[in-house]
């Protein structure tokens, strides 16, 4: 079996949002919308520490979909339009299935990973950027990281993954216990985001 | 209007199916191999058909140090994308968020589209705009030219220019037409602290291969060589991005990192640890930690006879070093010629002490480095007697009480710095104020006295290298110009006096270009207020509706980086950069050197101008010199990259100060010079205090940010500024993808400082000084040093609510380094009370 | 079975005094309501539901809270109507087919919301193309189509029993089956929020058995609100008796279903963990509101429903409002507090898609209510409602829902 999947190292992401630029970018993402985000761990405020100066801490985290192996929102979606893709593990998504009924966005429990297009696509820029195989945007429907499907498809990895100026992204095959991230997980302390609630996602931040 | 161009985005739904089957294909292995290139033959032509895609190498250019290299991405003639390309050094490959947003730069909607002139009748600055023909914008700047050159001399016509695009064509063309002009230069004074306390102490590096580092140091892939990386103020995760992945690789090595830094920065929230620093006072604590060298007697004495001028003596009278000649030997003759005045060199060799007798150094094995000489009655002692006079008088109790960092850490700071090799990373941000210069002496002076210097793993400094050219004559067919080169710090001055290098300068027309001085220079007021309208005539060539583009009377549009083709020839990889050209310029843009050569042609200097951008390049980078250093315009076409400096970044890093050789007048490490000159001439002369004052460094407070200054007790906070993640100065300030992460101005602010003036997370507040106001939302942050602000700096005037943070700094500055002081400031917060309209 | 419940009141000649031109002008109005909120949807679908309040952080709204509150209503009606048939008591027979036709008119009601919540009603067909039998939303649609072809079914086998076309036996029959389906529908309208485990207010397996006492309080307030009313109106003729039983079960509905919230509560604050902030948020954070008008209103009407000297018509029907109210200020709780605490609530980047009130960060978002609808939202939903009552009055009008002679 594959189960691909990214391994994070949260102790050396520096909050670039690169791949959170990448991932806009390359997936032609409509203004607003933002399927990878970066996240502060400290202070109410973006790049805020927590505690009292000069006694403090800071962390980030990167957040996309957790192309989890029990995904909550496959479960719940009346017509399959969020699916698990049996050969991969990646949980995609079918723009021209979708209903809008959001019972998908609700049921993730990562909050904000899944994103509705509340409007008609708009573009700051007046044209498409990004890869040209990547589907065309529509009003009113949910969508969410697909894993760079169509780059995947020509054997790159993810966007997000090539640019991260801090090498702290790392993708390939769980279920391989050769791959890079098999060997990550193996050797270094990490954790999974909210663990309990049971999805058993397939990123993994190392800590 | 979105997407590509079918519903599955050029994939009909039955390749979309096949596309799947190939993930598929392509899962199975991705696992064993750590890149799934190996698939790529799954991704059958047609599917892609890459939509008729070409990808172009560009290099990203504005100076966050980065050049980056970039694939840029063509469909139908328009880039889509820009990804990252690989760099010949695989440890530098490297993009960032705005190297990744490129797109949205390039069809920013707010991007100059044509010529425009100063709507008649309205004021500077007033927005109002008329489109004219490329035609007339020419001739109507070519006529202004001959008119006040004729009027106020060929000097009263000047260029401006700052670090907006370091590349060759540009350069050359302005250059040229500069020189043949005769027209003044009004250069940038940014990072010049550090540049002018480095070149002081430490001299300048050449290398074989024509590069100047200017900022020298040990190169950053050297860094995983020393036991500990100490950053001095130097915010690498936000401003040198490429260089972090290399100081986690150290870490993740066993190095340790240490960052002292006034601001809990991303790289201190990573560090072992951080010592925060009252701002301004990095010399007081190099000085301490040279003091407890000296108490646990750690110096490297064998370096300091060797290397630096400690054994050399000095007069007590004349404060020069003694020489033969001090003891009635004439000078020699030495038949080489000195290539720049054209004299023959003279040999008159520095005396040091041996056994108490004065020996020519080049005579002395082991020269002492203390000792008093009696010179026919004139008192002499070694320079090392007058560097540990000065290290003594500044105890490392004194330096913890102003420095307000606890003795223990302090002390701590000096074991973790006698245990050598330690790579000392040093930033921007301690020589942001009018002492800066001397923190940067200080750091080498420490590093010297410990010998920690010229050795893998062992440095102090910045690294960024420009090429100096291969002997191209391309930018004065004629001889230099003979026009004023006039700091840009200082030009106010020189508006006001109407005089520079004791003669009448009547500077009367301004053309900037790749700078925007009005938003990235000290003082804004200095810039609208005095200079701007002390001139005729005012143009500025950029792609954006810039502050400085917002006062000038022409704003002609450029083409982008990616819409020409150029060699970027700077940065911090030290290396010249091939940028292709990608699509042709947008709207009525035009390259700079176009642009130059249909203006020469206008002015009658037709003949001067007859390549076209391509030609110009090769006539800079074909010379004799550049083919035989492989780095003719063919290399640079074929390779993309090719070092400046020897070496390999990856097994052969460059090593600052090598062996001990310093780029000094003694070839020595000059903790102590005989005769401080200034970087640049201004409109003042050094006092002989400052004179004695910048023979070694020397720690004085800065000019306002200093709870000692009567302003202090007007105005308690310090305004620091940070570089922008998400522009670089005043680059990407429009770019409409960014703003989505960073939408207006804010000012980070210690939730101490803001409760006690009623200020609440997320409101507008204004700062202010007597000197200008500034407007932002105010972020509460703990990772700010209580009584400091910090904005990020770049923010065109017109984003904020009112008024703009250059116009709370000043054009003050220190005379020998010449530079502008950014952090230097004080201020206060209020509330802000005004409203949107 | 022919016992006669007109005991109190005496025969009026009801038709006579309903009807007439107060209905038709009550139809009218509810037609025209309908008509500006179907070009409110056409604005809401063209525009987008930008002009919702709802956003990616909270992505469901007034509509879904509509629709839970209605399945709650639908199915009350039902429960009442058909319990006493299916366990052969003596019931409300009077009442019995009004309360079916208003269940229908609810059911009907609450699809309208998922309708026009919907991005894309036109793909409506996929549900019964490409259905994912393990949704929960599945299930739910399922269940509520079955629900509504029986209710209808069983309206109809009550007419025809009337007329003696169909047996009793018949039509004790399908009462059970409408019975379990009533239940069965809330249950799993339950479920399409108690199985989601993001959702620490959700994911409760009390969340079932609470939706039904929640649907039988307000079932049972809405059926004695109409049937006074009714009656006051001359359309039909009540026993006392009847709306004193009635009172009574609304007062035991109410009391269980309190019972459940201060169950629910308690396990949820006990260990002290994430579930305090659920009680804090409810009890003196931003939903705090609608958490007292439940908890006061449900109390008071339960107490007029139990105390004998306060069950007079004016004060039972003031209950029974105060009942509707208080649960569908619990559904409010439910929908907006399902959104109100993050899973995740780092500081990142917003837009104006993230969350109602992105430009305050993601701790300004949470400092009030995180959703709350806008007009359009509340002409939509106007709207709904109007259809609702359009249905409701064409079905007192033209169809035979008048007590018969020998009814129950
Ligand atoms: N994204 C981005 N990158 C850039 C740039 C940009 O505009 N944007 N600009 C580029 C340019 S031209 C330059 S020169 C470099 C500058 O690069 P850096 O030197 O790294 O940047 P700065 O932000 O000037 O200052 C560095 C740090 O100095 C700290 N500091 C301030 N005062 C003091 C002090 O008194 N003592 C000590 N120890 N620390 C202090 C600040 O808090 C800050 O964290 O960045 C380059 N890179
Ligand atoms: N408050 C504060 N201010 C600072 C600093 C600070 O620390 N604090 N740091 C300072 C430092 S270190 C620096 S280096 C300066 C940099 O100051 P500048 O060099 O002035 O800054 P930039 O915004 O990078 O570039 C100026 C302009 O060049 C234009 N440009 C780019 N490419 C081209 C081209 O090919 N042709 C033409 N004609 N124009 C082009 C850009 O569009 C941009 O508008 O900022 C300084 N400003
Ligand atoms: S993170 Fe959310 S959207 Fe992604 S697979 Fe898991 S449950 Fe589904
Ligand atoms: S919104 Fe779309 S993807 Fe999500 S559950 Fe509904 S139909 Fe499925
Ligand atoms: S894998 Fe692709 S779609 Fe997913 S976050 Fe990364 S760049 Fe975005
Ligand atoms: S690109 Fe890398 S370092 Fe930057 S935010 Fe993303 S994960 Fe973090
Ligand atoms: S902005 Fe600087 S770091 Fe970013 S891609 Fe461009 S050159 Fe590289
Ligand atoms: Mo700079």
């Amino acid at each position: 079996m594959t189960r691909l999947g990214f391994v994070i190292d949260k102790k050396s992401c520096i909050a670039c949002h690169a791949c959170a630029v990448a991932c806009k970018v390359e997936n032609n993402l409509p203004d607003g919308i933002w399927w990878n985000r970066i996240l502060t761990e400290g202070g109410d405020n973006m790049d805020t520490p927590d505690g009292t100066y000069p006694n403090l801490t800071m962390a980030n985290i990167a957040v996309a979909c957790q192309h989890c192996d029990n995904p909550a929102c496959v479960k719940v979606c009346p017509v399959g339009a969020t699916y698990k893709d049996p050969d991969t593990g990646a949980v995609r998504q079918d723009y021209d299935k979708c209903i809008g009924c959001r019972m998908c966005m609700s049921a993730c429990p990562y909050t904000g990973v899944r994103s509705f297009n509340w409007e008609e696509p708009n573009y700051a820029i007046g044209q498409a950027m990004g890869d040209a195989d990547v589907p065309t945007h529509q009003k009113h429907v949910v969508e969410k990281c697909t894993m760079c499907w169509h780059r995947l498809a020509k054997g790159l990895e993810p966007a997000c993954v090539e640019v991260c100026p801090a090498r702290v992204r790392y993708f390939g095959d769980f279920d391989d216990p050769n791959s890079e991230v098999s060997k990550l997980i193996r050797e270094r302390e990490h954790t999974k985001l909210l663990e309990n609630r049971g999805t058993n996602p397939s990123v993994y931040y190392l800590v | 209007m979105s997407g590509a161009n079918s519903p599955q985005g050029g994939l009909t739904r039955r390749s979309f199916l096949k596309t799947t089957a190939a993930v598929a294909g392509a899962a199975t292995v991705v696992g064993g191999a750590s890149s799934l290139t190996a698939l790529a033959e799954n991704y059958s032509a047609g599917q892609v058909e890459a939509q008729g895609e070409q990808i172009f190498r560009g290099v990203c250019r504005p100076n966050c140090f980065g050049f980056c290299h970039i694939n840029v991405h063509v469909r139908d003639g328009r880039v889509t994308k820009t990804s990252r390309a690989e760099y010949n050094e695989e440890c530098y490959n490297r993009i960032c968020q705005r190297g990744l947003s490129h797109v949205h730069r390039i069809y920013d909607p707010e991007r100059v589209q044509y010529p425009m002139r100063r709507a008649e009748g309205t004021e500077r600055g007033a927005g109002e705009w008329e489109r004219i023909s490329w035609d007339e914008a020419l001739t109507e700047i070519a006529d202004k030219i001959k008119s006040i050159q004729s009027e106020y001399g060929e000097g009263s016509v000047a260029f401006l220019t700052a670090s907006g695009n370091q590349a060759s064509g540009i350069t050359s063309a302005y250059g040229r037409l500069q020189a043949l002009l005769n027209a003044s230069s009004i250069g940038p004074c940014l990072d010049m602290g550090s540049y002018y306390g480095m070149q002081a102490v430490a001299g300048l590096y050449i290398s074989p291969l024509m590069g100047l580092q200017m900022w020298e140091g040990n190169e950053p892939t050297d860094a995983k060589n020393a036991k500990t990386i100490v950053v001095w103020g130097a915010n690498i995760t936000d401003a040198q991005v490429q260089n972090w992945h290399l100081v986690k690789e150290a870490m993740q090595n066993g190095t340790k990192l240490v960052v002292i830094d006034p601001v809990f920065t991303q790289i201190a929230s990573k560090a072992d640890k951080w010592i925060p620093i009252r701002p301004g006072s990095d010399t007081l604590l190099k000085y301490a930690l040279m003091n407890i060298v000296l108490e646990k007697e750690a110096q490297d004495i064998e370096f300091l006879q060797q290397h630096t001028v400690a054994p050399f003596l000095v007069r007590s009278d004349t404060g020069m070093f003694v020489r033969r000649s001090d003891t009635g030997v004439e000078p020699t003759a030495t038949g080489e010629m000195n290539p720049t005045t054209g004299e023959e060199i003279m040999l008159d060799p520095y005396m040091v002490l041996v056994d108490g007798e004065l020996v020519e150094v080049t005579e002395a094995l082991t020269p002492a480095i203390e000792g008093t000489y009696d010179l026919d009655g004139v008192a002499c002692r070694t320079a090392y007697e007058l560097l540990k006079e000065e290290i003594l008088s500044h105890s490392p109790e004194e330096a913890s009480k102003l420095t307000e960092i606890p003795v223990e850490d302090i002390y701590e700071l000096a074991d973790i710095c006698m245990d050598t090799p330690v790579y000392h990373y040093e930033g921007y941000g301690p020589q942001a104020y009018n002492n800066g210069a001397h923190t940067t002496m200080a750091g080498l002076t420490l590093c010297a006295l410990l010998g920690n210097l010229g050795k893998p793993g062992a440095s102090y400094g910045a690294f960024w290298g420009v090429h100096m050219g291969l002997g191209s004559t391309y930018t004065a067919p004629n001889g230099p110009s003979t026009g004023f080169s006039i700091p840009s710090v200082d030009l106010k001055n020189v508006v006001e006096k109407g005089q520079f290098a004791g003669k009448k300068a009547d500077i009367k027309m301004l053309w900037m270009y790749s700078a925007n001085p009005l938003n990235t220079h000290t003082d804004t007021h200095a810039w609208t207020d005095v200079i701007i309208p002390a001139m005729e005539y005012v143009v500025v060539a950029d792609s954006a509706l810039t502050d400085s583009a917002r006062y000038a009377d022409m704003v002609l549009p450029i083409a982008q980086w990616f819409e020409l083709e150029e060699v970027a020839n700077a940065g911090q990889c030290s290396s010249l950069h091939y940028n292709e050209k990608a699509i042709e310029p947008l709207y009525e843009s035009k390259p700079d050197t176009q642009i130059v050569t249909e203006l020469a042609e206008k002015l009658g200097l037709g003949q001067y101008f007859t390549l076209s951008n391509e030609e110009i390049l090769e006539e800079v980078y074909n010379t004799e010199l550049g083919t035989a250093l492989g780095m003719s315009m063919n290399d640079l076409r074929e390779k993309k990259q090719i070092r400046f400096i020897p070496g390999d970044a990856e097994t052969d890093p460059h090593i600052a100060y090598k062996d001990g050789a310093f780029g000094t007048a003694s070839g020595r490490f000059e903790f102590y010079r005989e005769m401080p000159t200034v970087r640049a001439a201004t409109t003042k002369t050094p006092t002989p205090e400052e004179i004695d004052r910048d023979r070694m460094a020397h720690w004085f407070p800065p000019l306002e940010a200093w709870p000692e200054n009567e302003l202090y007790s007007k105005y308690p906070l310090v305004l620091m500024s940070e570089r922008p993640r998400y522009r670089v100065h005043s680059q990407w300030f429009n770019t409409p993808l960014l703003r989505e992460i960073d939408p207006e101005p804010f000012v980070k602010i210690n939730p101490v400082d803001a409760e006690a003036r009623g200020i609440t997370d997320g409101s507008y507040v204004e700062c202010f000084n007597d000197r200008g106001t500034a407007v932002a939302k105010a972020v509460f942050s703990e990772a700010i040093r209580p009584g400091t602000l910090l904005y990020p700096k770049g923010w065109q005037l017109n984003q904020h609510k009112a008024g703009g943070w250059s116009l709370l700094s000043s054009t003050e500055f220190d005379v020998f380094a010449v530079n502008n002081n950014f952090m230097d400031v004080l201020c206060d917060v209020r509330v802000w009370e005004g409203s949107d309209e | 079975m022919s016992e006669n419940n007109r005991a109190t009141t005496s025969p009026k000649a009801p038709a006579a005094r309903f009807g007439g031109k107060g209905l038709n002008v009550g139809i009218a109005v509810a037609a025209i309501v309908t008509v500006v909120g179907l070009v409110l949807w056409g604005v809401q679908l063209s525009g987008g539901l930008a002009q919702t309040g709802m956003r990616n952080f909270d992505s469901w709204g007034l509509y879904i809270t509509c629709f839970m509150f209605l399945v709650g209503l639908s199915a009350g009606g039902l429960i009442i109507s058909s319990v006493p048939k299916a366990f052969g008591m003596k019931g409300f027979g009077g009442i019995s087919k009004v309360a079916v036709w208003t269940s229908v008119c609810c059911t009907v009601l609450a699809i309208g919301f998922v309708v026009v919540d919907l991005g894309q009603p036109l793909r409506l067909w996929e549900l019964f193309a490409y259905s994912n039998l393990g949704s929960p939303l599945m299930w739910d649609i399922a269940v509520i189509a079955i629900y509504l072809i029986l209710s209808v079914v069983y309206l109809w086998a009550t007419l025809r029993a009337e007329a003696g076309k169909v047996s009793q036996k018949a039509l004790r029959v399908v009462s059970v089956i409408a019975l379990v389906c009533a239940v069965l529908v809330h249950s799993v309208t339950a479920w399409i929020f108690g199985l989601q485990q993001a959702h620490e207010f959700w994911y409760t397996a009390l969340l079932a058995p609470w939706f039904v006492t929640s649907a039988l309080v307000c079932g049972t307030a809405l059926v004695l609100v109409v049937v006074i009313a009714l009656s006051k109106a001359g359309y039909m003729e009540l026993a006392q008796e009847n709306v004193v039983k009635m009172a009574k079960m609304l007062g035991a509905f109410v009391c269980v279903d309190l019972y459940f919230f201060a169950c629910d509560l308690l396990t949820s604050a006990f260990p002290g963990g994430s579930g305090t902030e659920v009680v804090d948020m409810l009890v003196s954070g931003p939903l705090a509101p609608f958490f007292w008008v439940e908890i006061v209103g449900c109390a008071l009407a339960a107490v007029v429903c139990f105390v004998p000297k306060l069950r007079t018509n004016p004060l039972l029907v003031a209950a029974g409002l105060l009942a509707i109210i208080g649960i569908f200020c619990k559904r409010v709780q439910l929908l907006v507090g399902g959104f109100q605490i993050p899973n995740i609530d780092y500081a990142g980047v917003m837009t104006q898609y993230s969350v109602t009130d992105w430009a305050a960060g993601m701790a300004g978002a949470y400092q009030g209510m995180v959703y709350w609808p806008t007009p359009l939202e509340f002409g939509v939903a106007l709207g709904v409602f109007g259809l609702g009552a359009l249905m409701l009055l064409l079905g007192l009008k033209f169809l035979p829902l008048k007590p018969a002679e020998n009814s129950h």
